[in-house]
């Protein structure tokens, strides 16, 4: 056996081995000096891990009307947690007829979340999204397409590969179809921001599919100013704007200024700086999306800030000591 | 964030510098026990932190030391209320973060994630090769789910049988997808 096909077979086994749950700091040690033992390991080992979560990622979903909604984090409502789980059933059974685009009755599902609240819902295709609020959208699923409308907020797509089932999502006046892919979108008044991770989406103006559709690759974003003709498309930072999804807000080489804003977004409670001046201040980091006063504790420790209440809101101003 | 001056306590800059040479390391032996790119990356971000608040004391074994530390995060975040649905969010986290997070870390382009689809395929195809018993472990191990455990409960064989099947279904996966496209 070549000394390539011995580090192979080892990284197979060093793979199996700690995904056995029993690795402790014998195995850690091991591992390191295993890894250490050869110029290739590491790529060899790489190789092993990414086909090992390649094939755990590949799961055959459920089948059959919503598979399972449920709400990541709660900061504030607790309520919103039963009536989430109550979700599912009770809109099943909304009908709203004007939007169908099929000849048949299709059901249309509505979705919604408030303010500082993250939802996932799983569709019957196996695709997912996920909903941060404040956002609401509509979700009908018929035999020939797939259709959402995104009505209000961010949401963020995974959608499985179908090529005789489109997904098509109106938003705005675009609509954005796909075959199979990962994308968010981010919908605010002035703009829409369609970020694609895996893939490819093509949009088109809604109801000119033909003219002016473009085609957005991985790792581009598109960004469709309120009431322009056209869109620009330019390198997107995908992990930033995929991650508050996973519930993790990432900043590289940005400002404390985006920081608030997107907390502001995220969180159920305000907060604003005490000096506008401290908004230029750079910020590099990542800040989990917790319950509020962790997350807040959190930006003030990596900005060096210091935070106090004023009429329900927070203020951030500079930590002098 | 390697920017931390110099001597600023010589434990915590020793921790750090171990930190800074194993940090690739940890993430690869953590995304195996968490079963998630993502999550260990997230972890090990977070032991990052922890490490710049130690105290200083001089450390015998910071390689050691690391690991403990990263293992008790990893437990901390074990607990509590992630337990009850641990095996749907690793799903999701799984389906949605490990093939998109990787692809996220070098901005592919669409041609990237067609081959990430490909060999997808070419994998699913490759599994049906496999002997039966070491495919049926494969598929209950990734493509259900199950742990090893209870793969070994399953098919009345030992945790450590299942172990040694799933490397050689990985091996013989991984010898058989070389020729044409690299991982």
């Amino acid at each position: 056996m070549s000394r390539r096909e011995d580090d192979l077979a080892e990284a197979c086994d060093w793979v199996a081995r700690l995904e056995a749950d029993e690795s402790g700091p014998e195995d850690w040690a091991a591992f390191t000096a295993w890894l250490d033992g050869g110029a290739d390991r590491r790529v060899v080992f790489d190789q092993a891990q990414a086909l090992s979560l390649m094939a755990s990622t590949h799961r055959s979903p459920a089948s059959g009307g919503v598979r399972r909604t449920r709400t990541l984090r709660t900061p504030l409502s607790r309520r919103t947690l039963l009536w989430s789980g109550l979700a599912a059933a009770a809109c099943a059974a909304l009908v709203a007829a004007p939007l169908l685009v099929d000849r048949q009755e299709t059901p249309v599902q509505t979705f919604s979340a408030p303010k500082g609240e993250r939802r996932q819902i799983a569709l019957e295709d196996g695709s997912s999204l996920w909903i941060s609020g404040p956002a609401r959208l509509d979700v009908s699923m018929s035999a020939k397409q797939r259709h959402v409308r995104l009505l209000e907020g961010e949401a963020a797509f995974d959608v499985r590969h179908d090529p005789a089932r489109p997904f098509v999502i109106d938003v705005d006046q675009r609509r954005v179809t796909v075959l199979g892919t990962e994308f968010n979108i981010r919908r605010d008044p002035e703009r829409m921001i369609l970020t694609v991770r895996r893939g490819l989406v093509e949009v088109a103006p809604l109801g000119d599919p033909r003219r002016g559709a473009v085609r957005v690759p991985a790792g581009q974003r598109l960004v469709h100013e309120t009431g322009a003709t056209r869109a620009k498309m330019a390198a997107a930072d995908v992990e930033m704007a995929f991650a508050w999804r996973e519930g993790r807000l990432v900043y590289r080489d940005d400002r404390l200024g985006s920081v608030i804003s997107d907390l502001n977004r995220y969180l159920a409670t305000s907060v604003r700086l005490e000096d506008e001046a401290l908004a230029a201040r750079p910020f590099s980091g990542v800040v989990r999306l917790d319950e509020p006063d962790v997350v807040i504790e959190r930006v003030c420790r990596l900005a060096g800030l210091k935070s106090r209440i004023q009429n329900d809101v927070v203020v951030l101003g500079a930590d002098q000591t | 964030m390697s920017d931390r001056p110099e001597g600023a306590g010589a434990a915590q800059g020793e921790l750090t510098r171990a930190y800074l040479a194993r940090r690739g390391d940890l993430v690869r032996f953590f995304a195996a026990r968490l079963r998630s790119m993502a999550a260990a990356e997230d972890l090990v971000q977070e032991l990052y932190v922890k490490i710049r608040q130690a105290p200083d004391a001089p450390v015998a074994n910071p390689d050691g030391l690391l690991f403990t530390i990263a293992s008790n995060l990893m437990l901390d975040r074990q607990r509590g209320d992630r337990r009850a649905r641990a095996r749907d969010e690793r799903w999701t986290e799984a389906n949605l973060t490990i093939l998109g997070g990787q692809a996220v870390q070098e901005t592919p382009s669409a041609e990237a994630a067609l081959a990430a689809k490909r060999r997808l395929t070419r994998m699913l195809t490759l599994m049906r090769d496999l002997p039966p018993r070491t495919q049926e472990a494969f598929k209950l191990h990734k493509l259900e789910g199950l742990s090893h455990a209870q793969t070994a409960a399953r098919m009345g064989i030992s945790a450590k049988t299942v172990e040694k099947q799933i490397s050689a279904a990985l091996r013989a996966i991984l010898e058989r997808l070389e020729p044409d496209d690299e991982i």
